[in-house]
């Protein structure tokens, strides 16, 4: 036993019970020690001062013949000292606005963080799973290196698993796979959800179903119907939703058909000369049982609306508007039209948004835009992104919020200038409308040709009622535009 | 100055939020720089724009604005609009009258404290009070010591295994005595106990070499006439005698360009403890300057680590000297890191014995060391590795040790580090130019 593990033994125990043995095996001088004639607390701290410096003097080091594997050479550039400047503000401030943003700009730019940022990137990847793949992706082969030999972080990169995901992967993995697979073979997709669904709990089995959605196909059909005898009512609602707008499927027929026996097109004369198409709507002919068991409600749950153009709208939701308007004779446009002019297009609006949707209809999208009752800005997301901006406008003193969630993505695309300008000027008006971290984050949305707007306004409008507020959270999205304007990489 | 160094004179992380949002060019009225100064408006919400100056060659604040933080956002912002947009400036060749009168009434001011320190001398009337005060000082310490000896000689007569199940009541009422007894360094030791780890294994080991060492300095200064002299200064500061900056300050100096390399600020109780490591170029000599601010009082000027310093620094006696005071200061300027140091642990640790042998009461031995890499054991833990893979453990945080692998990629370094506690503390490191603190 060591000198020193024998003075720990006599100090936990008390010199009362145990003096440190072995001297004699030490060094000369404390065996002298030891042989002092003094009371022995006082010999056994002078030996144990003596021997902890013994042995302090005496340390050779530990002979640790073990190295880390390699880190890699960076492949991308590193940022420059300014923008790791940024990055480190955007940390210290807890700034995660600001932060993604950086971290988007170098992905853009194909650039990696400095070393001395990855150990707290690789963190606030673990605070933040979903933006985790681009905190660790910005950290460059620093990051990766560090999350293999690191516990910690070595969920930031989890290994592929081994063996069947499907059987043994992780939900994430399962799911990630699944997605992966429907995107690449659809009809492999569901035969292998076919094969295993009843060994999944009813919420996995909903899950995965409402998947299928992606590449939905008349080859799922038997799949779904199949699944309308499940024991989860979640899962027979989803597979019915499905069925239910998939064009050609039995029961999307069966939709079709109600329309078709209800809607009549017909045409008039009018002025002698010129003709007329009308829609005519026969109300004496109710759904089959069929329809009412696939979610059509029986009663008109709206005050002064007749059950049959309840019925009507409700199976208009999920009739193809393509379909519908060959077997009626007319084009697309036409039987939007007829159908927004009819005395009880009032009650199909709604209907007719939902079969927009479930349809991704552009042409009814944009012509129910144009309508003075249509306020939907899901419909504006069907459009090509670049007739968005247009239909944006109105959605701005009415609903800037879901806006500023469509608009405010992590693609960081700019709003159009006029549209910002819209934005802003509303917020000048209702400037409580966003909260501090929406403006910042508008921002970084913004065009940088509206910086001399900005500054006009901070100048100007010193007599509006909420100028205070509103000229600090300009000037915090002048600082901004003003970064943006000036980062280097 | 980068960001980073600029953000860190920032009295708390408030300041340095306000002062990165102020350096902008549009919070300033008015902006403009000479090679020893900055100054600018700056429009606060009042009707009158404050007005910050910066001296940039012993990097010191004023500012008209009431704030007591020190240096205020304005200042701070003002310093960083001007390292990241110089060009946002307006360069004059001369200063204003205020500024410059400004500047030269701090150099005034150092000079005369530099003279007075130097020069002071006790009168002859007060020298017999003097020797008075002294002697009964020393007898207070006498009868501190011998009551402190008593109960080391206690705890060790019971032993210490209950000691985890209280360890802040185990020595408080000690240290407190020795206060009372004068003898504040005799409690600023014992009060170290309460900051072992008691939840983790080792702590044995820790307490009992902390009170074996304890008691060997109160046997030292029981025997301290048999001592040589540095080494009986050292023990007279480490018991909590002090000694006056004049009686320093009139020793010569060593005149060196000084390396900042390492700055820590802890606070505690109100009480702020600056401790800033210095390497000198040509003397190869490390330095210790320690400072205490009390309440709201400011640094008179800034070391940031990465920078050098021409000075003149005295060293207070000691058989290893290492606290020091500054006596002439120039301006900060580029840093010029030192590229060699020690490469081997064999010759650190020779060097730990050398130390030990000529002051057994150092607590933190400093090195430059150059060649050395971080490795991992089998338990995870973090060593500082030569190249003939001999290690020494790091007592820097598991945090820190991430760090300072993803600076290095595990490959080597030269770096600062002191050795305390058998163990290596890395302050900083650096590779060629590029310098990395607060590790």
């Amino acid at each position: 036993m060591k000198l020193t593990e024998e003075i720990i033994k006599s100090a936990m125990l008390g010199t009362d019970k145990y003096f440190p043995q072995y001297l004699s095996e030490s060094h000369d001088f404390f065996a002298k020690i030891a042989a002092e004639e003094t009371e022995k607390e006082v010999r056994f701290l002078r030996l144990a001062a003596a021997a902890f410096i013994y042995e302090e003097a005496g340390e050779a080091g530990l002979h640790l013949p073990v190295a880390l594997p390699p880190c890699p050479e960076e492949k991308r550039p590193v940022i420059d000292t300014a923008t790791t400047s940024h990055f480190e503000a955007a940390l210290q401030e807890k700034d995660n606005v600001l932060l993604f943003y950086l971290i988007h700009r170098c992905h853009i730019r194909q650039r990696v963080v400095s070393s001395g940022l990855v150990t707290r990137m690789l963190d606030k990847a673990l605070e933040h799973k979903k933006k985790a793949e681009a905190l660790i992706q910005v950290c460059g082969e620093t990051g990766a290196w560090l999350c293999r030999i690191n516990p910690r972080w070595q969920e930031l990169t989890p290994v592929p698993e081994e063996g069947n995901i499907w059987e043994t992967g992780s939900p994430e993995a399962r799911k990630t796979f699944f997605k992966e697979l429907r995107k690449a073979n659809p009809a492999e997709a569901t035969a292998l959800l076919s094969a295993t669904l009843q060994e999944e709990s009813a919420a996995v089995r909903a899950e995965f179903i409402a998947m299928l959605e992606a590449g939905l196909s008349a080859a799922d059909e038997a799949f779904l119907t199949q699944c309308l005898s499940d024991k989860s009512v979640k899962v027979k609602q989803i597979a019915l939703f499905l069925l239910k707008k998939l064009p050609g499927s039995a029961l999307n027929r069966l939709y079709l058909d109600y329309a078709l026996r209800v809607i009549t097109l017909a045409e008039e004369k009018q002025f002698l000369i010129s003709r007329k198409k009308t829609l005519k709507f026969h109300k004496n002919l109710p759904p089959g049982e069929e329809l009412f068991t696939s979610g059509i409600e029986k009663v008109s749950n709206q005050k002064g609306v007749q059950d049959a153009v309840f019925w009507l709208g409700q199976t208009l939701a999920f009739v193809q508007p393509s379909e519908l308007a060959g077997k009626l004779g007319c084009t697309e446009k036409e039987l939007l039209d007829l159908l927004l002019s009819h005395k009880e297009h009032a009650v199909l609006l709604p209907y007719l948004i939902e079969a927009s949707l479930h349809f991704r209809h552009q042409g009814w999208a944009s012509q129910l835009l144009e309508h003075k009752e249509v306020q939907d800005l899901r419909l504006v997301q069907l459009l090509p992104e670049s007739e968005r901006a247009p239909y944006y406008e109105h959605f701005v003193s009415t609903h800037l919020d879901a806006l500023f969630a469509i608009l405010c993505d992590d693609s960081y695309t700019p709003i159009a200038p006029r549209l910002a300008k819209q934005i802003l000027k509303h917020l000048q008006k209702q400037p409580y409308a966003l909260t501090h971290q929406q403006y910042r984050s508008l921002t970084l949305h913004l065009p940088l040709d509206l910086l001399p707007a900005l500054n006009d306004y901070v100048r100007e409008h010193q007599e509006e009622p909420n100028y205070r507020y509103s000229r600090s959270q300009y000037l915090e999205l002048i600082r901004i535009l003003e970064f943006r304007k000036n980062l280097t990489n | 100055m980068d960001r980073s160094h600029i953000l860190a004179l920032a009295p708390d992380d408030a300041s340095a939020k306000a002062g990165a949002e102020l350096a902008q060019a549009r919070r300033w009225v008015s902006r403009h720089s000479h090679p020893k100064a900055l100054w600018g408006e700056c429009q606060g919400s009042g009707k009158t724009p404050y007005l910050t100056y910066v001296d940039l060659g012993n990097t010191a604040f004023k500012c008209s604005c009431p704030s007591r933080k020190f240096p205020c956002k304005h200042g701070l912002g003002l310093l960083l609009l001007f390292a990241e947009k110089k060009n946002e400036f307006v360069e004059k060749s001369s200063l204003p009258p205020e500024i410059e009168a400004w500047i030269e009434k701090r150099a005034a001011t150092t000079e005369k404290k530099e003279q007075k320190e130097t020069k002071a001398a006790p009168k002859a009337g007060d020298e017999a009070a003097r020797l008075k005060r002294i002697e009964a000082r020393e007898k207070k310490i006498r009868a501190g010591i011998e009551e402190l000896r008593s109960w080391i000689q206690d705890v060790a007569r019971t032993g210490i295994m209950n000691v985890p199940q209280n360890p802040y009541h185990f020595s408080s009422h000690i240290a407190a005595r020795m206060v009372d007894a004068q003898a504040a360094g005799l409690s600023y030791q014992l009060r170290k106990i309460e900051t072992i780890p008691f939840y983790q294994e080792g702590w044995q080991k820790s307490l009992i070499r902390l009170l074996s060492k304890i008691y060997l300095m109160t046997e030292a200064y029981t025997y301290k006439n048999t001592l040589g002299d540095l080494l009986r200064e050292e023990l007279d500061t480490l018991i909590g005698w002090t000694k006056s900056k004049e009686d320093i300050l009139a020793q010569e100096g060593i005149a060196d360009q000084w390396q900042i390399l390492s700055r820590q600020v802890e606070n505690e109780d109100n009480l702020i403890t600056e401790r800033v490591w210095l390497y000198g170029s040509a003397s190869e000599k490390h330095a210790l300057l320690l400072n205490f601010y009390a309440g709201n009082q400011v640094p008179e000027a800034f070391f940031l680590p990465g920078r050098s310093v021409y000075a003149e620094l005295v060293f207070y006696p000691a058989a290893i000297p290492q606290r020091a005071l500054v006596k002439k200061q120039g301006v900060s300027q580029p840093p010029d890191l030192p590229q060699q140091g020690i490469s081997r642990t064999g010759e650190l640790l020779n060097q730990v014995a050398d130390v030990l042998a000529a002051s057994p009461f150092c607590e933190k031995i400093p090195f430059v060391l150059s060649g050395f890499r971080i490795v991992m054991d089998g338990t995870r833990a973090f060593f500082l590795c030569d190249e003939e893979a001999i290690a020494l453990p790091l007592a820097n945080t598991e945090e820190s040790c991430w760090q300072m692998l993803a600076l290095s990629k595990g490959l080597t370094f030269n770096c600062f580090a002191t050795y305390e506690n058998q163990q290596l503390r890395i302050h900083s490191l650096w590779k060629e130019q590029h310098f990395f603190a607060g590790l």
